[in-house]
């Protein structure tokens, strides 16, 4: 089971408003590479694999990825939380106003709402362990698109 | 090690139990913080939870990553899976 530790993996203190960079970082938290799936995959993977090493590695790096996703959370909620209706719109946030106001809420940058489908769970190590290296390397991406 | 007359599924039972019972009177008091008989009862159900932990630690090994510090071998691995 899981127990709530009330502090930040990495402390974040965002003071500037910016929806349109949340936006972005948003598909972090829910998007097709983002903390949401990346958990799921390696908590739903460690059942089925074959020594305690991989079990160990794949649960606890699932616990991890929690701990990220509560951290993206804050950063989308921390640039979004003084946000006005009419900056919302003018800063391409309205369509996501729309639906969520400034609440987080698991989706890609373009707004697709989180899905399963954005892993693969198979009882073959081979073929999870190498999903889940493909998967540790969209983070690159992620810091060279977003930055 | 402490030796004791229980059992692994006895001792993990008394985890288990002692948990859960923290665990709801945490939910109750979230939304009561000002019951004095739950508070009481809260810190009764913790310590004796923190000693449940305890007990089964020292005969079974580890519960979470940080009670395997300290050993010659990184025995949080080596312990059976909650799912096995």
């Amino acid at each position: 089971m899981w127990n709530y530790q009330k502090n930040l993996q990495y402390p974040i203190k965002i003071k500037n408003t910016n929806p349109k960079l949340a936006k972005y970082i948003m598909s972090q938290y829910g998007g097709p590479d983002g903390e949401l799936g990346a958990s799921l995959r390696y908590l739903s993977q460690r059942f089925s694999m074959p020594d305690d090493v991989t079990k160990g590695i794949l649960n606890d790096i699932g616990t991890e990825e929690l701990a990220h996703l509560e951290m993206i959370g804050t950063i989308v909620h921390q640039l979004t939380r003084n946000l006005t209706p009419e900056e919302a719109e003018k800063k391409g946030f309205g369509d996501y106003y729309v639906d969520h106001n400034v609440a987080v809420y698991p989706a890609s940058a373009a707004g697709v709402p989180f899905t399963a489908s954005y892993l693969q769970s198979k009882a073959d190590v081979i073929a999870d362990l190498t999903e889940d290296m493909a998967a540790d390397a969209t983070i690159s991406y992620a810091q060279h698109y977003m930055l | 090690m402490i030796s004791s007359s229980k059992t692994r599924s006895e001792m993990l039972k008394d985890v288990m139990e002692t948990g859960f019972a923290a665990y709801e009177l945490q939910l109750f008091l979230d939304t009561h913080p000002d019951d004095e008989a739950a508070l009481e009862m809260y810190a009764e159900i913790v310590r004796k939870a923190e000693a449940a932990k305890k007990a089964y630690e020292m005969a079974y090994g580890p519960l979470t990553p940080e009670a395997a510090a300290g050993k010659k071998e990184w025995t949080w691995i080596k312990t059976p899976w909650p799912w096995e």
